[in-house]
């Protein structure tokens, strides 16, 4: 392939249900790439899960041959964006290997949290913008509407956007047309020294990794050896091929060019999204800009259901981490759930997906703890301290600052709603930051908020205050310092470390006073009163006890039937073994399960 | 004197006018051919002890307490009881008995057999009173009422007999006051020992389906905690768990239980303890069935240990020792060490429960089992 100025490499942008898959089924159907007969619906969505819940975390690449009005041949490359924050990072990567991007925008829901997020990057890297009002076909559409949104909130000239319906295929032509008019062709120097950008890379079974890439300078082909400039590892190239799709060998792939490379790599961790790919004889003096180690923001407990199961989940996890290298895992033992793993993903959704693939895939039940973020303890001798938990805290006296991830949060939402998700956001410790109007009707909350405020409930809060129509996008903005406290529960004076937790300290009394209340419900009496304190260092906030056995006996005549009283002996030891001790104290495993907001099926 | 070789033996008396509600004993209705072949049955599960354990005592076994339980013996008319007697004459030395009981309902009682137990070694009627309460009578679904029950109470102390009375507390409706009445009342009535038991009901009694609407579940420990208080002041001193009693007039039987001394039992769902072996008698067919277990010492350590913190007198260190030896004395004791003190009466010489001891017993012989 000589030049490039026929290739034109394209992302969609759109908010989840604003049609992305069934438009990008639209282009490769009109452009031939999928026989009609042969389309499965959306086809492009490779997670089952993704399937189930008719949203699209990830397209996989497609190469479209295209023949224009002009009667000029293209080729088009649709690289997919993820459509959800969790993967904010990826969809930055996707970004940097197009020259422009289909912003798709309901024509009866205008513009949603998250096509605003991905549009300004968008047009922070320097992409064609081509804004698409899709679904032009529902009875509700309002077009106008949609447009002036475009205008109002992202600041995109939206005059002339494509009035298109994937359903029905109106505004396709329109929109592949707009592709090869006013999407850029790649620049690059295809005899330069290879760069090529790693957007996304899969594990197979029999090949190892496939890298996805976009190759920006230089030439790449089967039996070259190649350099990862991040991970400093080099490989002999074995296959380079398009996505057709499928994967399709090539000869060579060279700059403006997407594809893949395959080379015998054995781990994600290997060849990362973000990294450069160069010739390892005549490397780039340079690696591409933009890279950096993704790092996990929540993390969670999974444990199997059967104690037995535990080597299944760890093989489980194991396997998936091969395909997913943003999941990061290690072993953990709870009180109440025994052997299991404290897990770290990108967010929530990226959360719920590695649990279905255990699920799906991989066969294996689990229970998933609930979530919780990562703290930075900077002490007095300024040592920096990660704590995953409330027992990697140090002293108090010990503590110089307490540093907790933060977002800053974006919510449009109808306006009638407004003075309700504004208290949710405040009762989160959320600040605020900004509010306009994006419509009469409708509204943009800026605020910021901890992360570990937002995890808990937040999405399903806001849904129910707004019955369903507010969406959100949200974006990490760092650490930040916070009054936060590590609470101490206390169980006849010894720290029991599975109850205790970490909370603002507004909130240290009220959370502190239903820790203890909840415990003295779920201690059975013993032979002996037992003080239950919730404690900030060697201050006890709040105090119950749990009052001695009053009665256990059970004054009845046996007959001398001895050993039948002994047997009524032995079960109440066996029912006592069960409980785990803390000092004297033994406690119920319900009361352990009952403090881990266990959840063993996903929402 | 008490020698080795006294047996107490214990006769089950598995008839009744009607089966109560919450009771949990083996019974039957009472008819002369149930009868009959129960006496037949007695002979028989006596062939197979002596068979099975009894090896080493050959002959006529000495007898030390006889105690008549049930059911209700006091169903049985006059000519089965000298048939009993009989049987009892021909296999056992009854010469040296020092207590025989037997269990009465105050509506089966009557003089003659009054007359006749006492011209044939016995000693004690225990009478099941269960309350002095109507109301509480009714909920129990007994046979008599409160004014039998003092007739009764009355007929057997002027016969001379020792005198128990059997009360149940946490009766749906009951309240400490007429609790407190129901004490006074078999005291005042002459009544030198008292068995309290707590209504327990097994989930698929009779008593829920009768009393829809009535509240079974009621707290034991108000009434417990109040007859522990109230006894004592009028000197009958708590002996055992369900047991009060005033000087000299401890069931020595029931002790015996406590002390893992030998004891035969006859009958249907009948348990006994023979050297070191536990054993019971299939309700379904006594003559045929009989489930045993022995012992090794150890666990006869730890059964022993809790058996004697049943009762005032405790855990005799010394005799203890020499019985079951140091280690097996050391380990319970560093499992009761952890526990609370007052839950103790400790002297040199002895371990027991303490009354507040005593309400938690439960709790503190499943650590040590």
């Amino acid at each position: 392939m000589s030049g490039n100025n026929n290739i034109r490499n394209f992302c969609i942008i759109a908010h989840i249900d604003h049609g992305k898959s069934t438009l990008a089924d639209r282009l490769l159907e009109r452009t031939g790439t999928i026989k009609q007969r042969d389309m499965k619906n959306q086809i492009l969505d490779s997670l089952s899960l993704e399937r189930e819940r008719g949203i699209t975390i990830k397209l996989v690449p497609v190469r479209m041959d295209y023949k224009s009005q002009d009667g000029k041949d293209y080729v088009l490359n649709l690289i997919d964006t993820p459509g959800h924050v969790d993967f904010a990072y990826e969809v930055s990567r996707s970004l940097a290997a197009c020259e422009g991007a289909l912003l798709v925008v309901d024509a009866s829901q205008g513009v949603e949290a998250q096509t605003v997020a991905n549009a300004y990057q968008a047009i922070e890297q320097g992409l064609e913008i081509l804004p698409v009002i899709n679904k032009i076909d529902l009875p509700s559409a309002r077009p106008d509407n949609a447009k002036q949104e475009i205008q109002e909130v992202v600041g995109l000239d939206a005059s002339d956007a494509i009035l298109a319906s994937a359903k029905d295929g109106r505004g396709v032509d329109e929109i592949l047309e707009k592709i090869v008019a006013q999407i850029p062709a790649p620049s690059g120097d295809p005899n330069a020294p290879l760069q090529a950008l790693i957007f996304d890379s899969v594990y197979d079974n029999y090949r190892g990794v496939i890298c996805y890439i976009r190759v920006i300078n230089g030439t790449v082909k089967a039996g070259q050896n190649i350099f990862f400039m991040q991970t400093k590892t080099t490989y002999p190239v074995n296959e380079v091929g398009v996505f057709k799709p499928g994967f399709t060998p090539v000869e060579s792939l060279s700059a403006g060019e997407v594809g893949y490379i395959t080379a015998s790599i054995k781990t994600l961790a290997e060849a990362q999204v973000g990294d450069t790919v160069t010739d390892a004889m005549n490397p780039a003096s340079e690696p591409l800009e933009g890279y950096r180690k993704v790092k996990s923001v929540v993390f969670c407990g999974f444990y199997p259901v059967e104690r037995d199961n535990y080597p299944q989940l760890r093989d489980a996890l194991e396997k998936l981490c091969l395909n997913d290298s943003a999941v990061t895992y290690e072993p953990e033992t709870s009180e109440a759930l025994g052997f299991g793993f404290r897990c770290g993903f990108l967010g929530m959704l990226h959360m719920e997906v590695v649990r279905e693939r255990l699920r799906e895939e991989y066969d294996v039940e689990l229970v998933a703890t609930a979530p919780n973020v990562v703290y930075e303890v900077v002490t007095n001798s300024d040592e920096i301290i990660e704590a995953h938990r409330p027992a990697d805290f140090p002293d108090l006296g010990d503590i110089k600052e307490i540093r907790e991830p933060y977002i800053k949060l974006s919510v449009f939402l109808p306006s009638e709603f407004t003075g309700r998700v504004m208290q949710l956001v405040q009762d989160k410790r959320g600040t605020y930051k900004s509010m306009d109007y994006i419509t009469p009707e409708r509204v943009r909350l800026i605020y910021e908020m901890p992360l570990s405020e937002f995890i808990i409930d937040f999405h399903d809060k806001l849904k129910s205050q707004t019955r369903g129509y507010a969406s959100l996008d949200y974006e990490f903005i760092g650490l930040k310092a916070s009054e936060l406290v590590r609470v101490d529960i206390l169980v006849n004076g010894e720290a029991a470390d599975a109850f205790s937790f970490v909370c603002h300290k507004d909130q240290a009394y009220n959370r502190g006073h239903a820790t203890v209340t909840k415990l003295k419900e779920l201690i059975p009496s013993q032979l002996f009163e037992i003080p239950i304190q919730a404690s900030i260092g060697k201050r006890v906030i709040v105090r119950v006890n749990v009052k001695a056995l009053r009665k256990d006996v059970l004054a009845k005549c046996y007959g001398g039937d001895i050993t039948r009283k002994r047997k009524l002996l032995e079960k109440q030891k066996e029912g006592k073994k069960r409980m785990k001790q803390i000092g004297k104290v033994s406690i119920p495993q319900e009361a352990f399960l009952a403090f881990m907001q266990v959840d063993d099926k996903p929402k | 004197m008490t020698s080795q070789s006294d047996f107490g033996l214990y006769i089950h008396v598995p008839f009744c006018e009607r089966k109560c509600g919450y009771c949990s004993f083996y019974s039957v209705i009472v008819n002369d051919s149930r009868v009959d072949s129960w006496l037949h049955e007695l002979e028989a599960n006596l062939e197979i002890l002596r068979e099975k354990f009894l090896g080493n005592y050959g002959g006529k076994i000495r007898i030390r307490t006889l105690y008549f339980g049930g059911g209700t013996p006091s169903v049985l008319g006059i000519s089965i009881w000298e048939k009993l007697f009989g049987i009892l004459r021909e296999n056992f030395v009854l010469e040296n008995c020092v207590e025989a009981t037997v269990e009465a309902n105050p509506n089966s009682l009557n003089e003659n057999l009054l007359s006749f137990l006492r011209d044939n070694h016995v000693t004690r009627i225990s009478l099941g009173v269960q309350s002095l309460n109507d109301h509480e009578l009714e909920i129990l679904g007994r046979l008599h009422d409160s004014k039998q029950a003092l007739h009764a109470l009355e007929l057997v102390k002027n016969y001379g007999f020792d005198l128990n009375a059997d009360l149940i507390f946490a009766i749906p409706e009951q309240n400490i006051r007429s609790w407190d009445k129901s004490l006074s009342g078999v005291i005042n009535s002459g009544a030198d020992h008292i068995s309290t038991y707590q209504l327990t009901l097994e989930p698929d009694s009779r008593m829920y389906a009768s009393f829809g609407n009535v509240d079974f579940n009621v707290n034991g420990y108000y009434f417990y905690r109040y007859a522990q208080y109230v006894l004592p002041r009028k000197n009958f001193q708590q002996y055992e768990i369900s047991n009060f009693a005033t000087e000299n007039h401890e069931c020595i039987h029931n002790l015996s239980y406590w002390k893992q001394e030998n004891m035969l039992a006859l009958g249907r769902s009948a348990s006994g303890y023979i050297d070191g072996t536990r054993y019971k008698f299939s309700h379904e067919n006594s003559e045929l069935e009989l489930e045993s277990e022995k012992l090794d010492i150890n666990a006869r350590a730890r059964e022993a240990a809790i058996l004697l913190l049943r009762t005032k007198y405790g855990i005799a260190k010394r005799e203890f020792i020499s019985e079951f030896g140091s280690e097996n004395f050391s380990s319970i004791e560093r499992i009761l060490k952890q526990m609370p003190d007052d839950l103790f009466v400790r002297t040199r010489e002895n371990l027991a429960l303490s009354a507040k001891g005593m309400r938690v017993g439960n709790a503190i012989w499943s650590e040590i089992i």
